[in-house]
């Protein structure tokens, strides 16, 4: 509809804008703005139900605070995975990296956990744990939360969602659960939820209706390929129902590395082939001087085409002819397994 | 005069409500009557109601007896497009389901003419008038509320116009005691008209005098409308003074008047806009609003070449267009910037979506 809006900061961001050194700044006439409105009258208070929500807000926000104090080392062995963990893959490379910046920069940011019978689970901290692993470590920091099955589903699938290089088949699983748990209620929820576009959330959504050989790819290496190639699949799959082997193959062509968009064309020129190659050459049918007769397997492999070329015979005469061999044909065909199953005349 | 039947789709109403529920769901829990058009139309009154039933608030409830935040449109220089930026973000507003109270301040009354009145024909009270009247050594009632008309219905957008003779007004605010706060007078003493609106909207005219001084004292941060061109930013540089000076002169009274700049009809494409606006960028790091409202011909289509009867702000007559689209997301930047309630509730949090390009 429209395009999407211009911001200062974007512009700056872009290099488009530059901000100059040495320029004479306008600092704020009133220092930095306060927080409240800058208004001419004073701000009336919040009435009081508001007030009791913020309050309460207000000691939400404080409760991670000092937790952040409570951060205490548990034992890396004593961890185990939150079954609600999106991510099927890691990618031992990532993880050797995050190792290596955790070993020399130190662990910055604590893991979450839960307690669950007697192991703590994980809420958030997967990869980094797997570091830890890496590195031997015995311990970790962490912090431990009291949270019910609910909560932690929730809370584990919103962290997911800023985890690193999250693939597109994984979210796709996490919109399930989310939409399946009651979490969201419809596509839409699930995108504000996740905060990723409803475009994404469909496509995503779809990507699990492939057919089941390429949902079984997926499951092996999610990040195959992504929503927006899922619904070239998808077209594919409702346009050529009876080509799904080509289409497989096409995708399995995408597991030994060959590029996404590469994909659509390749099936069709597949789809192409095949029809081309099952249509076998006509037989030429001669009196030894002039053509009379082609005849013609046709892709299906059901029908024979049989084309008469001069315009002298008799094309009546000859379709009885045929009618009656056929019904030969048939009375055989009671006894033994039928080979042929149609023809036609032009 | 009759209000404006203006009113908006049932897409944009779900928008500006944030309602984050289903097309089919928004009009099935929120509906509106039928009004015989082909479209569902939803009015200011409309929103104001779903929005309050949103916030489960009645829909009798009320601010404060406090005068509102007042955004005065505030600029040295002409033609950077004060009127323009004014007049949609108060239909915003009130399209957001804010009461809304406009002042024409600027005697060409460019800000009447946006909305339909014809102020050449029509008998008009304007604001030089109110302010006049409650400086009278008498103390007479002023009718504040006959000086106002409506241009939504139900009270969600009104104006108070403007005339060729607010020119006048400096001639008697010369002789005026304390005539930098005579705006403030008026505003304090007729609070009970002030405080039903949730917000008052002023637009300056560009000249420095002293009615523009006097509207400008109300406030606490004035709304600069700059064009990235040369002209336009020395004239920032003029305001800039003009408002030191008056911080300076009344620092006693506790005046500590700030500005915001907001950057109207750039072009991207166009290398000096872009120089200008690393300029801007350069000196008021701090003062300039995120949002930029981009060169849109629609903000010029606003005033009918033949039927003044039939100007109106590109929201109302180009919803859905990308000047539209700016003055929604300039809008919602304002409401948290001045902290704009509904009836005393903050009320932007369901609105985080507004405005967003669709």
């Amino acid at each position: 509809m429209s395009r999407a809006p211009i911001k200062v900061s974007g512009l700056v961001a872009s290099g488009k804008v530059a901000p100059r050194e040495g320029e004479d700044q306008r600092k704020p006439l009133v220092g930095s703005r306060p927080a409240a409105a800058p208004s001419v009258v004073e701000l009336p208070t919040p009435p009081e139900a508001l007030q009791g929500a913020e309050a309460s807000k207000a000691s939400n926000e404080s409760r991670p605070a000092a937790a952040r104090d409570d951060a205490r080392k548990i034992p890396v062995t004593e961890i185990v995975d939150s079954p609600y963990q999106p991510r099927l893959k890691y990618d031992p490379e990532e993880i050797d990296r995050l190792a290596e910046t955790m070993d020399t920069a130190a662990h910055a940011d604590p893991i979450k956990v839960r307690m669950v019978n007697g192991k703590y689970e994980l809420i958030s901290g997967h990869r980094r744990v797997r570091a830890a692993r890496s590195l031997g470590w015995a311990e970790i920091d962490a912090y431990v939360e009291e949270l019910t099955d609910q909560e932690a589903r929730a809370k584990t699938l919103l962290l997911a969602v800023g985890s690193v290089g999250l693939a597109d088949f994984e979210f796709s699983l996490m919109f399930e659960t989310a939409l399946k748990e009651g979490l969201c209620k419809t596509q839409r929820e699930v995108a504000s939820y996740f905060g990723q576009s409803t475009q994404k959330v469909s496509g995503c959504l779809d990507m699990l209706k492939l057919p089941a050989k390429i949902v079984r790819m997926l499951e092996a290496k999610p990040d195959l390929f992504g929503y927006q190639t899922a619904t070239v699949i998808k077209k594919l799959c409702a346009d050529y129902p009876d080509n799904l082997a080509d289409i497989e193959r096409g995708v399995q062509r995408l597991m030994e590395g060959a590029a996404q968009n590469s994909l659509k064309s390749w099936v069709l020129q597949a789809i192409k082939g095949q029809a081309e190659r099952d249509g076998s050459e006509p037989n030429l049918i001669t009196n030894g001087r002039r053509l009379i007769f082609t005849t013609k397997i046709s892709a299906d492999k059901r029908s024979v085409v049989v084309n008469c070329k001069v315009p002298d015979l008799d094309i009546s005469a000859f379709e009885k002819h045929l009618q009656a061999w056929l019904e030969l044909q048939a009375k055989e065909v009671s006894t033994s397994a039928p080979d042929e199953s149609g023809g036609g005349t032009q | 005069m009759s209000a404006r039947p203006f009113g908006v789709k049932a897409r944009l109403a779900q928008e500006l409500c944030g309602f984050t529920g289903s097309p089919k769901a928004f009009r099935e829990k929120y509906n509106v009557a039928d009004k015989g058009q082909y479209h569902r139309i939803y009015t200011a009154e409309d929103i104001r109601r779903i929005r309050m039933s949103m916030l489960s608030l009645s829909e009798d409830s009320s601010r404060e007896k406090t005068v509102p935040p007042i955004l005065n449109f505030r600029m040295a220089k002409g033609g950077t497009g004060k009127t323009t930026i004014c007049g949609n973000v108060a239909s915003a507003l009130a399209m957001m389901g804010h009461k809304v109270l406009m002042i024409d301040g600027d005697p060409q009354a460019s800000l009447t003419g946006l909305f339909g009145i014809d102020w050449v024909s029509e008998s008009i009270t304007h604001i030089g008038d109110l302010m006049n009247r409650n400086e009278k050594k008498e103390k007479d009632f002023v009718d504040v509320k006959a000086a106002i008309w409506p241009i939504y219905s139900g009270g969600m957008l009104d104006i108070i116009p403007a005339d060729i003779t607010l020119a006048d007004t400096d001639s008697w605010l010369m002789g005026a005691t304390n005539r930098e706060f005579v705006f403030s007078r008026l505003l304090k003493r007729y609070v009970d008209v002030f405080a039903q609106y949730d917000v008052i909207l002023i637009d300056s005219a560009p000249s420095t005098s002293l009615l523009t001084n006097t509207l400008m004292t109300a406030c606490k941060t004035l709304l600069a409308v700059v064009v990235p061109e040369g002209p336009s930013t020395k004239a920032l540089e003029i305001l800039d003074s003009n408002v030191h000076e008056l911080n300076s002169a009344f620092a006693d009274a506790g005046l500590n008047l700030d500005y915001h700049v907001i950057v109207n009809r750039y072009n991207q494409t166009k290398k000096p806009h872009n120089d200008a606006l690393s300029k801007l960028v350069s000196t008021y790091p701090e003062q300039i609003n995120d949002t930029i409202v981009r060169d849109f011909i629609g903000f010029v289509r606003q005033n009918d070449a033949f039927d003044e009867k039939n100007n109106g702000p590109v929201l109302e007559k180009e919803p859905n267009s990308v000047g539209a689209r700016d003055v929604l997301d300039l809008t919602k930047s304002l409401i948290r910037m001045y902290d704009i309630k509904l009836a005393d509730v903050n009320s932007l949090a369901p609105l985080a979506s507004v405005g967003r390009a669709a």
